[in-house]
């Protein structure tokens, strides 16, 4: 079961965004964690379980995919999901991610029926 | 080209804001330089194209998307605080939707910047009305949105 999400983006607004997002899912807030980037989400999930990732794909310093592969490597961390969610253009990269480990891909702009869908769709449940 | 071009970064602004922010807008008839301070977002991008992007509008727009997209006052300190991220946000999606759009089914990538941002001065305004730029109205207020490709913004 999905308990406890965390959001990784540089943009304090689309953190927000998504959390304002999950919380119409069914999500509570206080299971809702939030980075800046890669380092920042690796430090958290050192910490704190988490059930999914949800994160952009380029940011200053780590980003998302850099960041899945840290996570793959570690037998802890290995089997949460990580889905991203970037305005990123090109199309061939979302295969690219898929065989790098990534379990999905949100392209912004994303409405919040795509976002659950996608996220139900991943994790075979949501709350509301 | 660039006519093209600006058009296809309008249509993918609306649709940006449509999407994310339930925000309606229309192609602006009334230019006129918008009263409170203006910022400029930029993005540049390169690969298999090159170019850039820029966005001109009122900061107070940033408030009146982080309203939308957050639930909170528009004049709240925290539309206040979130406006310039989220204008440089709302730059990132356009341009990102835009792209797509070029460079779908064409080999190579194309790699985005982060946005910069600097304010916008009031005396730059009749050039940018003479420069091509699409403008927009959304929520009472001016958008300027302008592409280049081949050329990188300064």
């Amino acid at each position: 079961m999905i308990q406890n999400i965390l959001v990784v983006d540089d943009s304090e607004t689309t953190r927000a965004f998504v959390r304002r997002v999950l919380g119409m899912c069914g999500f509570e807030n206080d299971h809702i964690f939030e980075a800046g980037d890669g380092s920042a989400a690796l430090g958290i999930l050192s910490a704190q379980p988490i059930d999914l990732v949800l994160a952009d794909l380029h940011m200053p310093g780590m980003g998302g995919l850099e960041m899945t592969r840290h996570m793959l490597i570690q037998p802890r961390l290995r089997e949460i999901p990580v889905v991203i969610i970037s305005a990123d253009p090109n199309a061939v990269r979302m295969e690219d991610l898929r065989k790098q480990g990534v379990k999905g891909y949100i392209s912004k702009p994303f409405t919040p029926e795509a976002f659950r869908s996608t996220i139900t769709e991943i994790t075979g449940a949501i709350h509301a | 080209m660039l006519e093209l071009s600006n058009s296809l970064l309008e249509a993918s602004l609306s649709r940006a804001l449509e999407v994310m922010a339930f925000i309606s807008g229309m192609p602006a008839e009334q230019l006129a330089l918008p009263e409170g301070p203006l910022l400029a977002t930029q993005i540049q991008y390169s690969g298999a194209i090159s170019g850039g992007i820029q966005l001109v509008c009122p900061l107070r727009f940033g408030a009146i998307l982080v309203s939308n997209l957050l639930g909170c006052a528009e004049d709240s300190p925290e539309a206040a605080r979130r406006a310039c991220d989220a204008l440089g946000e709302l730059a990132n999606i356009t341009c990102g939707a835009m792209l797509r759009e070029i460079v779908a089914g064409e080999p190579g990538l194309v790699e985005m910047s982060t946005p910069t941002q600097k304010t916008f001065a009031p005396q730059g305004w009749p050039a940018l009305v003479d420069s091509g730029a699409c403008f927009f109205e959304a929520e009472g207020c001016l958008i300027a949105c302008l592409c280049s490709i081949g050329k990188q913004f300064a």
